[in-house]
């Protein structure tokens, strides 16, 4: 996945903006096909489910055309697109989140998969998605943080979203995200090279 | 940023390409098939002109996308996968699959209808059931009910059954079964005999029970073949069949 890029690209990418305003459904075809991976890894992030990803992104897509009007043409099309997807994905994570951890849990205590009552631990996204990774070491660090900074280190670095892009995906400022950031590298370096100052 | 975090930064980098996402589904399609039937499409640009234009093309649009939302949540309320007493939740990988069937104690049928809940309807298109089954007691009493199949008839998997009817009370303000469907599983909205339901067929699934008290537990596990679910008065009726969809639907219409 490559960062939104100015430029040509840019031009082009408001060109498609305006035929979609204007009815051109094809025209927010291409802009879908533009930002669909984008779209949908960032909701799968939040989600942990491919499933749920695909749903949340489509319903992204659907609702940042209905809202395409409040669109700025000129703009970056993507942090926008983005802060209607993670939006919808942290609606959907809130709604499912206490009932399917209960299903699961329960799942897994009647299978001997887990204590019963205790909580089934699902793997997390990042995690899957560095599973061939070699260093393990570094797997296993970005697992030791907290959701808040393991969700802005991920999106920043393994989704590669500019901090912009990072902050509309998770719905924060952008000053959090800069403080999220500055914080997890710390813990990350803390334990990956114990040596340094550790982080309070 | 220090050096060590600088270090790290790389790292992370260059760690980045070799993530292994799921891969990007293509959304385009439904995407545009949802946003090209007019209705949710924005009001074209060229009806503004005029000093007048831009406002009827706000309300326009208004108009056009509270129409949207409200025909979004009416499809949302129908569509969902809920129903009184069951939700249906997709997960990434099934657990291990159990083994064998755990209906419950076999009863004679007229044993086992006596007492609701649940209330336990029997097909009219079909001979009586060769089994009935009571597992639970109280108000999260299930109570199945069994068909063998004949010599040469398709068979539920692991089973000399070609159906089984399950009842379970099912109310509108808690859950009460829930549905883990895998990678394969699909889901299809019908209707029986007007009120809706769900056919659930493709990879196996599992079934889960919620209680009463809102806990959730699993009274029978067990891996589930193609299987029809729809809710009427306040129970929740359940088909694991053999027998194919349109036979599966036209055994549930006759339910009595």
């Amino acid at each position: 996945m490559t960062a939104w890029a100015p430029g040509e690209v840019a031009a082009d990418e408001a060109r498609l903006v305006r035929r979609a305003r204007d009815g051109d459904a094809d025209a927010y075809g291409e802009l879908v096909t533009m930002h669909q991976a984008a779209a949908f890894r960032v909701a799968y992030l939040l989600l942990g489910s491919a499933a749920d990803a695909e749903d949340a992104a489509q319903e992204g897509f659907v609702r940042a055309h209905l809202a395409l009007d409040r669109f700025r043409v000129g703009e970056p099309f993507r942090p926008w697109l983005l802060a209607v997807v993670g939006n919808e994905a942290r609606n959907r994570r809130r709604a499912r989140g206490r009932r399917e951890g209960m299903l699961v849990r329960a799942m897994m205590a009647f299978r001997g998969g887990a204590a019963a009552g205790v909580p089934a631990a699902a793997p997390q996204p990042e995690r899957v998605a560095l599973a061939g990774e070699t260093r393990a070491e570094l797997r296993e660090a970005l697992a030791s943080l907290g959701e808040e900074e393991r969700l802005v280190v991920t999106c920043r670095y393994l989704l590669e979203l500019s901090e912009a892009e990072t902050a509309a995906a998770l719905g924060i400022p952008l000053g959090t995200v800069k403080s999220r950031l500055h914080r997890g590298l710390r813990r990350l370096r803390d334990r990956l090279e114990p040596t340094g100052e550790s982080v309070p | 940023m220090t050096a060590g975090e600088q270090r790290i930064e790389a790292l992370l980098r260059s760690v980045a390409g070799d993530a292994a996402w799921p891969p990007t589904p293509d959304l385009r399609h439904a995407v545009v098939a949802r946003i090209g039937g007019g209705a949710t499409s924005p009001v074209p640009a060229s009806a503004a002109g005029s000093w007048a234009r831009p406002r009827v093309r706000l309300v326009r649009a208004l108009v056009v996308a509270t129409l949207a939302l409200l025909l979004l949540a009416g499809v949302a309320t129908a569509l969902g996968f809920r129903l009184p007493g069951l939700d249906v939740v997709f997960v990434e990988t099934l657990p291990p699959a159990g083994s064998g069937l755990e209906l419950g104690t076999a009863l004679p049928l007229a044993e086992a209808r006596v007492g609701e809940p649940p209330r336990v309807l029997v097909p009219g298109s079909l001979p009586e059931p060769q089994t009935a089954y009571v597992l639970g007691a109280g108000d999260a009493r299930i109570v199945t009910l069994a068909w063998r199949a004949a010599q040469g008839r398709p068979t539920l998997t692991g089973t000399d059954l070609e159906l089984t009817v399950t009842a379970v009370e099912g109310r509108t303000d808690e859950v009460f079964l829930s549905k883990m469907l895998g990678p394969g599983t699909t889901i299809e909205a019908v209707t029986v005999g007007g009120d809706r339901g769900w056919w659930i067929a493709g990879a196996p699934h599992d079934l889960l029970v919620m209680r009463p008290d809102g806990t959730a537990r699993v009274l029978a596990s067990r891996v589930a073949g193609d299987t029809l679910v729809f809710s009427r008065d306040g129970t929740l009726y359940r088909l694991e069949s053999a027998l194919g969809r349109d036979a599966t639907l036209e055994v549930a219409a006759s339910l009595r």
